[in-house]
């Protein structure tokens, strides 16, 4: 192989490479970032409810069940997006614990919100200053958590829930 | 042409506006964010309030430190860091509460581990490969003249 034959190889490999890494720097979705808190206990904080912040809950409480932790907001865009599939899984998944927390929200603007738009959540909590969701490695809402029955958390999505990998996720998880 | 000119006038006023009121507002928010907090108060704090929030990701905005950012959730980070410092918790302290709920992502600088070691050590590997390289290449050419 000639001088000249080995840097246009040289050359192509580079070029390859780089070809490659773009490929797959455009493929990431960041919003895909796996979250560490997966296999996991759901920490044991105390959450206020929204209609009555007088009533606490605690999340390991609700043991036996699958749940479904939304975050979600009034001023949130995208979760007005997935308000409807929400309404239809919890008519779907009867058995399952549909859990909200009202993140960063103003009291009355989130009671008017489900009071018009129908009300996904079995149990509706809510997180005024944002702090604990920084305690389950929230991004921002709307985002989506699966527990298992043994409270430990299984999946977390974030932005607005598509039915397909929810649906998906569920089984593979469940068995359900 | 007295249109344009007044046109003018009433731009660079506009121009003046804004610019005004984006440097005030901008004033005010570090001023609150400033005076009412202990932990800024204390420089051996304030100091390492700095440098923690320069070394954490704004997780929204991917290529940014908290303290660069003003994003919510970044301002959220700050707020519960500032907490964390008059708690007493140290850096390390810190570092894993953030690492544990966040993921090695939160660091804007990648640790060392098994995952990362290909992002920390290919860059020295190709530069080596390099000068190896053209000094080859230059020791060949010498030889051939």
């Amino acid at each position: 192989m000639s001088g000249s034959q080995k840097w246009a190889l040289l050359f192509g490999m580079l070029m390859g490479g780089v070809l490659i890494f773009c490929y797959l720097a455009l493929n990431h979705d960041p919003r895909k970032l796996p979250s560490v808190l997966i296999g996991r206990v759901v920490p044991s904080l105390h959450w206020e409810e929204l209609d009555r912040p007088e009533k606490k809950h605690v999340l390991s409480e609700l043991k036996g069940h699958w749940l479904v932790l939304n975050w979600w907001a009034s001023w949130c865009m995208e979760c007005r997006a997935e308000h409807t599939l929400l309404l239809n899984l919890k008519k779907k998944h009867e058995d399952v614990q549909w859990i909200g927390i009202n993140y960063k929200d103003v009291r009355a603007d989130a009671q008017a919100y489900l009071k018009s738009l129908g009300d996904p959540y079995q149990i509706s909590l809510q997180d005024p200053s944002g702090d604990r969701a920084l305690d389950l490695g929230v991004y921002g809402v709307p985002e989506t958590f699966l527990v298992d029955p043994k409270g430990v958390i299984r999946w977390r999505w974030a932005g607005p829930l598509d039915e397909a990998s929810f649906e998906e996720q569920f089984k593979k998880e469940s068995g359900l | 042409m007295k249109s344009i000119s007044e046109l003018r006038v009433f731009y660079w006023v506009l121009i003046a506006l804004w610019g005004g009121l984006g440097s005030t507002v901008w004033a005010e928010d570090n001023l609150i964010e400033n005076a009412l907090n202990p932990v800024l108060l204390d420089p051996v704090l304030t100091e390492r309030y700095q440098h923690l929030t320069q070394e954490f990701r704004c997780l929204v905005c991917q290529n940014q430190s908290i303290a660069d950012s003003d994003a919510a959730v970044a301002q959220d980070l700050r707020e519960k860091i500032k907490r964390q410092l008059q708690e007493g918790l140290s850096d390390q302290e810190i570092r894993a509460f953030w690492i544990s709920r966040y993921g090695d992502f939160i660091e804007l600088n990648p640790p060392l581990n098994a995952q990362t070691v290909l992002l920390w050590v290919a860059p020295f590997v190709f530069l080596t490969g390099l000068i190896l390289n053209v000094f080859w290449h230059y020791r060949q050419q010498k030889r051939k003249s």
